[in-house]
């Protein structure tokens, strides 16, 4: 069982802690959260992201104002973490649209058609670090094991059979990705191929 | 009927296919045209309000997406697939490819239609067309430096799209107005190795301030480039600063009387308005490729080594030496020449001028001096081209006859000139000579190869199969450092050897590019012959009738 636990910063703001360990600076979780998103690379054309972890919330605010456009879906694995937050962030108690919280089980359901991108906040994920890089791998189809998942539960079967025998490897790139032995007639191999010159 | 154009390169790409775009419309008014073109091209699509269906591929975000390690790849596919489907619920008539990318060569097998042309993947697998010139555009001018051909030409006479529109000179109109007052300068290309550096922008409008104080100069910029091109022209300078959108910068152009430009969007957009145009081709800007569709325009280039360099490739040079080639006081008074309305001075660096043949292609003009010869053969080797991937040479009659008239007509005003028909006929001679040689050359190799064919074929290995490459490679090369001339018609065979293929397949490509090579020589050949003939009767009778009628009956006792 996780215990959460509420503190203040010198300045007043509230912050959080999981079984002792912090989910946002101690000191200043502003700051903090307006470094957090200048690193972060969102283009003019991207539509939706997916914000790994929640924590205090800070850096969703930052994120708010700086892209008041942007539609976040907010995916933090604890439950309790959302109760906790809610009441001191205003908006995450609104209704709104631009905001949709998603716990473990409601975030399998989110489509990679639905999100452009996926940042992580990683002070959040403090004690849960496997359980979320495992949520960011599904998010991302960032390596050839989870990319042959996501195929696979897509119905994309040449995509997963194409992948097995990448799985072991540690610098995948879809570079990589070959259909040997395909039939070249098939629309899968053809879409693939066709990506594949976009990055060449 | 419904007409598919896919247009998936950049927006000054676009630009340049518009006039085959209407071509296309004028020859099939009834036609439903639809456009699939990549996102950078959507805003200036949209503001041209030209055009009805639009479909835009998120070419950017795609890519984003396959390469960025924090986006979904799979949304990359999905969003790709989407895109086909909804092309193949329109059961296109017609698709036609205007972009020679592999991407979209891929993305014509995906797509269904009845009919479909230009570069494209059947079941994975290339297609190689009957079509010459769709084969020259996949074969020699997506891989080779020079063409004789511009790159919207090339396209035009692969789809057979009938030429409705001619490529006007604006400097007739300009003569009429008087003397140039409005200058506009766009600084900037999308490609780093395209650039002038701003400061030697700088330079030259501080200079057309001093020398041509009543021009009215303004410095044209996109939103996002504003800052830096204020940081540069500072308010001492004479200039105004024009960021504008696609739609006012077509109507700010319209009352432009000179544009200054790289190799960029707005210089396209400018000749398809009239705009008269000096452009400034630097790094991978290729004057022969891309030169904008304007008879008049004058391009710049600098002479080094490396330029024009390859587009995918960044720069290797320290320092950007073909911008350092082109010196300020040399633009400056090329641009000179223009507001004077004098003719072209000469300068360190190539100076090129638009022309259009008797047919509507372009051909580019090297002016300085002693440049004759150099026009002769640049001339010739695009009348050969254009009657070998016409094909003319199999007609029974063959067009070399109305070739030779054309290239008449076409050099008039030199032949007029008894010093520059002297430089022509001596280099029609040598020419002569040295394709004769290349003739003899080709017979000799053809005589080796099939020496050399059966020993190959009977041990397959690898090693056989690239000491055979070689010693073709080798004589080939040693051939052509002694005659350059027409070394564009060994290009084929000479990429051909230098590829990895099985031997059969490979051995059966050498034997097409020999085939290739002797037709280009040999309508050359004629070619040359039929000019001589042509040049030599004409001056027959010239003096001939100097001498018969009058002459003989003033003469007769």
């Amino acid at each position: 069982m996780n215990h959460l636990e509420e503190h203040k910063t010198t300045d007043g703001l509230r912050t959080l802690s999981r079984n002792g360990r912090c989910l946002c600076s101690p000191r200043d979780p502003q700051k903090e959260a307006e470094e957090w998103l200048s690193r972060q690379k969102i283009h003019s054309e991207d539509r939706t992201v997916v914000v790994l972890g929640l924590g205090a919330g800070y850096h969703l605010i930052a994120l708010v104002n700086k892209f008041p456009k942007l539609a976040l879906k907010v995916i933090d694995l604890d439950d309790e973490i959302f109760q906790t937050t809610k009441s001191w962030i205003e908006l995450l108690r609104q209704t709104s649209p631009q905001i949709q919280c998603y716990n473990h089980e409601s975030a399998a359901s989110l489509s990679c058609l639905e999100y452009d991108l996926v940042l992580n906040f990683r002070p959040a994920w403090a004690g849960l670090e496997n359980q979320y890089m495992v949520e960011y791998f599904r998010l991302t189809q960032n390596s050839a094991s989870s990319l042959a998942r996501a195929a696979e539960e897509n119905r994309l079967e040449v995509t997963s059979q194409g992948l097995k025998d990448k799985i072991s490897s540690i610098d995948f790139s879809l570079k990589d990705l070959d259909f040997v032995g395909a039939d070249g007639g098939n629309e899968e191999v053809k879409f693939w191929r066709a990506l594949r010159e976009l990055i060449e | 009927m419904r007409i598919l154009v896919l247009s998936l390169l950049r927006v000054g790409d676009f630009i340049m296919q518009e006039s085959i775009i209407e071509d296309l419309r004028t020859e099939y008014p009834q036609a439903e045209l639809h456009l699939l073109i990549n996102d950078v091209s959507e805003k200036y699509i949209r503001e041209s309000g030209k055009y009805k269906n639009i479909h835009i591929l998120p070419r950017a975000q795609i890519q984003r997406s396959l390469v960025e390690s924090d986006r979904p790849k799979l949304s990359a596919y999905f969003s790709l697939q989407k895109l086909v489907k909804t092309l193949n619920e329109f059961h296109f008539d017609q698709i036609i490819n205007f972009s020679h990318t592999m991407f979209s060569a891929r993305i014509m097998d995906l797509l269904c239609a009845g009919e479909k042309s230009g570069m494209r993947f059947q079941e994975s697998r290339v297609v190689r067309p009957d079509n010459l010139w769709l084969r020259f555009i996949n074969e020699n001018f997506s891989r080779n430096l020079n063409s004789p051909f511009q790159g919207i030409d090339l396209l035009r006479q692969a789809h057979s799209i009938p030429r409705h529109t001619s490529h006007k000179s604006p400097l007739s109109a300009l003569a009429k107005k008087g003397n140039i007052q409005k200058i506009a300068i766009q600084v900037l290309t999308s490609d780093q190795k395209k650039n002038w550096p701003m400061k030697n922008f700088a330079e030259l409008v501080a200079l057309m301030n001093l020398n041509h104080p009543h021009l009215e100069i303004s410095i044209l910029g996109a939103p996002n480039e504003e800052e830096i091109i204020r940081q540069t022209f500072s308010e001492k300078l004479n200039c105004k600063i024009q960021i504008l959108n696609w739609t006012d910068l077509k109507s700010f152009l319209l009352h432009t009387d000179l544009l200054i430009t790289g190799d960029t969007s707005v210089q396209h957009l400018a000749a398809q308005v009239g705009t008269p145009l000096v452009s400034l081709f630097l790094g991978s800007a290729n004057p022969e490729k891309t030169a904008p569709m304007q008879a008049d325009a004058v391009i710049l280039q600098p002479r080094t080594h490396c330029a024009p360099c390859l587009h995918s490739k960044s720069c290797f040079r320290e320092t950007q030496i073909c911008a350092e080639d082109l010196a300020v006081n040399c633009v400056s008074s090329v641009i000179d020449s223009r507001i004077l309305n004098q003719e072209l001075p000469q300068i360190q660096s190539h100076i090129w001028q638009v022309s259009t043949n008797k047919n509507g292609i372009i051909f580019l003009k090297k002016i300085s001096k002693g440049a004759e010869v150099t026009n002769l053969n640049r001339f010739l080797e695009q009348l050969t081209w254009q009657i070998y991937l016409d094909r003319g040479h199999l007609e029974t009659a063959g067009p070399f006859g109305s070739a030779s008239y054309m290239f008449i007509e076409e050099h008039s005003r030199e032949l007029a000139r008894p010093t520059s028909l002297a430089v022509i006929q001596t280099g029609l001679q040598n020419r002569l000579f040295e394709f004769q040689t290349h003739e003899l050359f080709i017979d000799r190799l053809e005589t080796n190869f099939r020496k050399q064919m059966t020993p190959f074929l009977l041990n397959q290995t690898e090693a056989s199969s690239s000491a055979f490459k070689n010693l073709l490679m080798d004589e080939v090369t040693n051939h052509l450092f002694g005659k350059p001339s027409g070394k564009n018609y060994f290009f084929t065979l000479l990429e051909t050897l230098n590829i990895e293929e099985p031997p059969f397949q490979q051995l059966k490509k050498i034997k097409e590019c020999l085939q290739e090579s002797r037709a280009l020589i040999e309508i050359e050949l004629k070619l040359i012959k039929s000019i001589l003939v042509e040049l030599n009767e004409r001056n027959f009778i010239y003096v001939a009738r100097t001498r018969t009628l009058f002459d003989l009956s003033s003469a007769a006792p």
